[in-house]
């Protein structure tokens, strides 16, 4: 892909390249045994390691680079081969924004019906939930950085809504990261 | 007159001119002033007409409240009905024009309704417009609608944009004056997050007008100073502009936030709304002072004592030069000393009670003031302005004593708590005696979700009346530390109740008593009701209209129900209130609509192909939130010969579709095949590893839900293709089924229907240009009709299904959807020697059609059984169930009389209408034609060049040959036989090559 | 508007994060039951002004389904428990005996 969409305003949108997808499902025991074999562990419940997304109590988004989607889905397929699994490529099934900025949260919250002060919302968690009317995972990767994963079909959708949030002039200044 | 005085008003900045325009009139104003009080810096009192008479109408508070000062604000883009006066920020080239009247403001033929006031008592337009009945729908109802309605209609789009916001608090509190700061300022301290809003542009409230006097300083200090400490609060957060709309349940609040409103044409969000969720709501929202009901109380110059206390302290704007002063409790008092403190003349203080006021009272002789007590306004006369006053005795029926001239009759019934958002959630009012006023019952608040109310009101609007009570409520609500703020006024008196003034007013007085000043509804009106037996409020407010205009009843309700209350014979708890509904005041429907306009008012779902098909004469059709192309325009052809085209040149040689809309689910684990044959009505588990099978999906109830190819991916692997519109909601079907019905079968499922790109290659020359891209071996024996494999073609990795929905040679091929635009772009470069051209849904329709094939949705609405569609061979008769089995046993399912599918063809080859109907023999009993079957799919036919259609008929299958009538909307009628539903090529011929 | 806790994955959603999948802990019946049965599954549902027992869904979110046990009347949440039981758990039955003794709804009491 080599028009990857941005643009700036309270914050920095930018659209990630490509990136390896593999969803994982399966009870926990067998989801860490799959992780294991290709390195990872398993996150926390409503967190993400990195390279590992929690999305539900038996189903994880495993993140690689997209060549080496092939060797790591070969690798958690036969990792779980005589389990009850499913290890399935959805690389392009998404795209993920990333957001960048001190407006960060206030962007997220206008869009999405989540509590994202620091204390509920630290550093390194996944909040499955919508960005106005389309499904989205908020990741926040640092606190002035979040990823925004959703379904491809409707970028351009999650690309509007991101940018009429962050019109340079609509800042609410609530959190404590750019109180006013 | 009105004007501006040479000195005072706290809130305006005489440095900055600002001009405005009244009705075509140049004015000016200050930065600061709103429009009412600049309007009335300009004597212009008279700011609008009443709905019903047309009367003329000055503004009568300084809040929220007003229900005259209504205007027609800004002009295209940016205009906005309903604008009241009192709540609209003055600002440079402010356009506004007063609304209700024909042909202006100062003369309207409308008015001509007064004279007839008489003949237009409450409830005259459910009397009157009954009879003769035809009368209503031709005669009475557009001459009705013509005149309904005060503000007009936008007519142009909104310029501006507005957003949502999401905020998660621990105390949210409505209302920034002393009361609400306080109770910040102990939230605040005690470390909880905290969100203070104030309606207006400015903290403080009432007090700093009043004169209160906090912590042995003037209100205004320990406002600054109060603010001072809670700017430094990492926790709290403070808006000005922005109200506190609603309270729904589990602590949500609404916030309105009006970012704009004294500048449109900024750049950014106009409105900002709210979404707190918070634990705890505290509504500091303080009263509002009621009016009094005496005759000619609608006339302008008749205003809140509040309000003319208000423009004259906050605005430097007196009201009139002289002021007649009426009241039943202390506070009006203030006014009279403040306007004659301003060097205005205030011949007389009318005091309903026969006690008048305590130390005010002292004063107001001290300053010079004549007060009269237990005396009232027997009738205010005047026009367009106030220039006098009767008095006469409070108890009496209304004999003159004596008539003053003045041009401002300042009027207090006292004061009613703003208790709306304690109730919007089921908080609970009682009646308080002794204040005259319904209170919050602190032992019956909204419930949140934990079981405890999470509504608590502080200050005023708990009814705590008085600086220091405000200030102590406050304190105890939010649980503050140590002592309350101590804090000084000088009222001293109880209030007496007036509902009605004089107390025993002639009807004569009584019909020119308003209540409702925007909707014309007078003591008169409320007590005819109640003789009408109107009894229950909830009914005489809808019979009367009172309190159902614009201000929601803010003034009217509590004059209103004691009326009622006295008219019934009973007391005002017994009657009680209205419901009170959110929001507070109006709130602009963009606010509620956020950013959800224009490019992003909902999502739009592309997809991979989807630029290709909008620069290539795509007419779009939306399928669910998916923009499919409808046909593809070439040069000056009309949609309908495109479609027809599309399908010709599919038949004849090749077509390519855009079918990655089409739902794709895995399913997976060893009981996915049990699983499957429990979703579908035919067997799938027996499916073979690298074969396809078609099959229906049924809801529990029995009816026809989805339909689609499964394929076997491998042994314990399926993949099940839904409809378009099918993916989201088959999938939760699925998982809904797994994880609340049989938890313990090990299956799982993952929706992939984005991960493909997918396109159906279609015609005869569909095996040829997958060859010439070469790969994978597509010829008839190693992919077989119904088959499936994996491979590469043109070096794409791709998935070819051999299935077809058009009757001829087709595969639909996936490929990764990062790659769906590539693999796309190379189909139509190698079928260009095989004529390819893409094809639409339209023409999709009339291919599957033609081969007499189902399409959910046309053939299906919710009420149709797979039975009735002859599709008796994918219901599996081994299986002991499935989804939907069960009810497809009920009698009405098994009734042979159920319409079932056939063919339909018009006798003259023209098109049936869609959804048309045939008609039987006789009427039913409310009189229509009896109806033996209905059309569900309907075309042209380029390839049999004929209209073609399919329809649900009684005993259709066994009717063969006959012809039915059926009646289009113009009453002509069209005759179509009925015949087999395969109009094409019924042996296949076609596409098993 | 509702704020329910997903007991899967942790979550305090907020009712636009739900669809409400009505009444909750039905039975199934399919072929062989009687026509009264049936009909009792398809279409009987409770209405009750007090307790009520719901499914409701966690989309968009973790996608599990999940119960709750709710007061229609004042929207007081008792408690929310997994999809996976056919009767609501002792910790929820308590929990409501402590807010509304004596309550019972369908065969729970």
């Amino acid at each position: 892909m080599s028009n990857l969409r941005s643009f700036e305003g309270l914050v920095t949108v930018r659209e990630m390249p490509l990136r390896g997808m593999i969803t994982l499902r399966g009870d926990t025991e067998v989801m860490t045994a799959a992780l294991k074999s290709v390195g990872f562990e398993l996150p926390e419940r409503g967190m993400c390691n990195g390279a590992v997304v929690w999305m539900s109590p038996d189903e994880v988004l495993v993140q690689c680079p997209h060549e080496s989607v092939g060797q790591t889905l070969a690798a958690l397929q036969s990792a779980t081969q005589s389990m009850h699994a499913l290890a399935l490529d959805v690389s392009d099934t998404r795209t993920v924004f990333e957001i960048t900025g001190a407006a960060t949260r206030e962007v997220l919250a206008k869009l999405a019906p989540i509590d994202l002060r620091s204390a509920q919302f630290p550093v390194g968690k996944v909040r499955r939930t919508r960005l106005a009317q389309i499904p989205c995972a908020v990741w926040l990767r640092e606190e002035s950085a979040a990823e925004a994963i959703i379904f491809r079909s409707v970028a351009e959708y999650a690309l509007g809504v991101l940018q009429s949030a962050a019109h340079p002039q609509a800042a609410v200044g609530y959190f404590a990261s750019n109180k006013m | 007159m009105s004007t501006r005085l040479n000195t005072g008003g706290r809130l305006i900045d005489r440095t900055q001119i600002q001009n405005f325009s009244f009705n075509g009139k140049q004015l000016s104003g200050f930065a600061g002033d709103n429009l009412a009080s600049a309007l009335l810096a300009n004597d212009q009192m008279l700011m609008g007409r009443s709905f019903k008479y047309h009367r003329p109408r000055g503004v009568v508070t300084s809040d929220g409240s007003e229900p005259n000062a209504l205007m027609n604000l800004g002009e295209e883009g940016r205009f906005e009905p309903n604008a009241r006066a009192t709540t609209t920020p003055l600002f440079e080239g402010l356009y506004a024009q007063s609304q209700n009247h024909f042909p202006s403001l100062e003369f309207d033929v409308g008015a001509v309704n007064a004279k007839l006031a008489r003949f237009l008592p409450a409830g005259f337009y459910y009397k009157m417009f009954i009879h003769p009945r035809p009368f209503w729908k031709h005669i009475y109802e557009p001459i009705i609608r013509h005149s309904a309605g005060l503000g007009k209609a936008p007519k142009a789009r909104d310029l501006d944009t507005y957003e949502h916001f999401y905020a998660f608090c621990d105390v949210a509190i409505v209302g920034g004056g002393i009361a609400g700061l306080q109770a910040a300022l102990i939230a605040g301290a005690a470390g909880k997050d905290v969100i203070l809003m104030e309606q207006d542009g400015h903290w403080g409230g009432r007090a700093p007008v009043d004169g209160d006097i906090i912590d042995g300083q003037p209100a205004e200090d320990w406002i600054s100073a109060t603010l001072k400490a809670l700017e430094a609060m990492e926790n709290v957060t403070l808006r000005t502009s922005m109200q506190g709309s609603g309270v729904y349940d589990h602590g949500y609040l609404l916030g309105y936030q009006r970012l704009a409103d004294g500048a449109p044409g900024a750049d950014g969000p106009r409105h900002r709304l709210w979404r707190i969720r918070t634990k705890q709501i505290v509504a500091a929202t303080g009263a509002i002072e009621r009016p009094l009901s005496f005759a000619g109380n609608d006339i302008p110059g008749v205003v809140l004592a509040s309000a003319v206390r208000d423009y004259l302290v906050n605005f430097g704007v007196s009201l009139g030069d002289r002021t007649v002063v009426v009241t039943n409790n202390d506070t009006a008092y203030l006014t009279a000393l403040a306007m004659k403190d301003a060097g205005l003349e205030v011949p007389l203080i009318v005091d309903a009670r026969t006690g008048g006021a305590g130390a005010l009272g002292e004063a107001a002789k001290a300053a010079g003031i004549r007060v009269e007590t237990g005396k009232g306004i027997s009738s205010v006369k005047g026009g367009k302005r106030v220039t006098s006053v009767e008095i006469c005795a409070q108890a009496g029926e209304g004999a003159p004593l004596e008539e003053i001239a003045c041009d401002v009759v300042a009027m207090s019934g006292g004061w009613s708590p703003v208790v709306h958002l304690w109730s919007h959630c089921g908080g609970k009012l009682i009646w308080n005696e002794a204040e005259a006023m319904f209170a919050p019952d602190p032992e019956r608040g909204p419930i949140g979700a934990d079981g405890a109310a999470f509504v608590t009101t502080a200050g005023a609007a708990s009814g705590a009346m008085t600086t220091a009570a405000a200030l102590a409520d406050a304190h105890t609500k939010l649980g503050g530390p140590g002592q309350p703020t101590p804090a000084q006024d000088p009222l001293t008196n109880p209030i007496e109740p007036v509902w009605m003034m004089p107390q025993s007013a002639s009807y004569k007085l009584r019909s020119k008593a308003w209540l409702d000043f925007q909707n014309d509804v007078k003591v008169s009106d409320v007590q005819l009701a109640a003789r009408e037996g109107f009894e229950s409020v909830e009914h005489a407010k809808r019979y009367t209209t009172l309190g159902m205009a614009t201000d929601q009843g803010k003034l009217s309700n509590i004059n209103g129900l004691a009326v009622l209350a006295n008219q019934l014979g009973t007391d005002i708890p017994s009657v009680g209130t209205t419901t009170f509904r959110p929001p507070y005041t109006p709130i602009s429907m963009a606010a509620i609509a956020g950013e959800a306009r224009g490019e992003i008012f909902q999502p739009i779902r592309k997809t991979p192909m989807h630029d290709w098909h909008a620069q290539n004469g795509a007419h779009w059709e939306p399928v669910g939130h998916w923009r499919r192309a409808y046909t593809y325009l070439r040069g000056e052809e009309t949609i309908s010969e495109a479609v027809q085209r599309e399908v010709k040149n599919t038949r004849e040689a090749l077509g390519l579709l855009d079918a990655s809309t089409l739902g794709k689910i895995i399913v997976k684990g060893p009981d996915a095949g049990k699983f499957l044959d429990m979703m579908y009505t035919n067997m799938m588990s027996n499916l073979k590893v690298g074969r396809c099978r078609y099959g229906l999906m049924c809801s529990e109830n029995g009816f026809l839900s989805d339909d689609g190819v499964v394929a076997r991916i491998d042994e314990d692997t399926w993949l099940c293709h839904t409809t378009t519109g099918g993916a989201d909601r088959i999938h939760g079907h699925m998982e809904e089924w797994l994880q609340t019905e049989w938890w313990d079968w090990k299956v799982y499922t993952a929706n992939v229907t984005e991960q493909y790109a997918q396109v159906a290659v279609v015609g005869p020359n569909a095996r040829k240009v997958l060859e010439k891209l070469g790969g994978m071996d597509v010829s008839a024996e190693a992919l077989t009709f119904m088959g499936w494999a994996d491979g590469t073609l043109g070096g794409f990795e791709v998935r070819a299904y051999r299935i077809s929905f058009s009757g001829e040679l087709s595969y639909e091929i996936a490929v990764p959807a990062a790659q769906g635009r590539a693999f796309w772009d190379a189909l139509m470069e190698a079928g260009e020697e095989f004529g390819v051209m893409p094809y639409g849904t339209e023409c999709l329709h009339i291919m599957r059609a033609e081969k007499g094939f189902i399409m959910i949705g046309d053939e299906s609405d919710g009420t149709v059984i797979p039975q009735d569609l002859g599709l008796s061979w994918a219901i599996s008769k081994k299986k002991e169930d499935f989804i939907g089995k069960r009810a497809q046993l009920r009698s009405h399912m098994t009734d042979p009389n159920r319409w079932k599918l056939v063919g339909l063809e018009t006798v003259d080859g023209s098109v049936l209408p869609d959804g048309a109907y045939a008609v039987a023999e006789g009427a039913n009993a409310n009189g229509q034609r009896n109806t033996q079957g209905r059309v569900t799919s309907t075309y042209h036919s380029p390839t049999l060049d004929r209209g073609i259609a399919m329809g649900l008929v009684l005993h259709g299958p066994d009717r063969m040959g006959e012809t039915l009538d059926f009646p289009r909307v113009d009453g002509t009628v069209v005759k179509a036989r009925i015949v087999d539903p395969v109009f094409f090529d019924p042996e296949g011929e076609k596409q098993n090559v | 508007m509702l704020i329910l806790t997903c007991p899967n994955c942790g979550e305090a959603k907020d009712e636009t994060e739900l669809h409400a999948g009505g009444e909750a802990h039905l039975k199934r019946f399919g072929p062989g039951s009687s026509d009264a049965d049936f009909e009792a599954y398809l279409f009987e549902r409770e209405n009750p002004k007090g307790v009520h027992f719901e499914r409701w869904h966690c989309a968009p979110g973790c996608g599990k389904w999940f119960h709750a046990a709710r007061c229609t009347m004042t929207n007081e949440v008792f408690g929310t428990y997994s999809a996976q039981t056919t009767e609501p758990p002792e910790n929820i039955k308590d929990a409501i005996t402590a807010k509304r003794p004596g309550w019972h709804w369908r065969q729970f009491s």
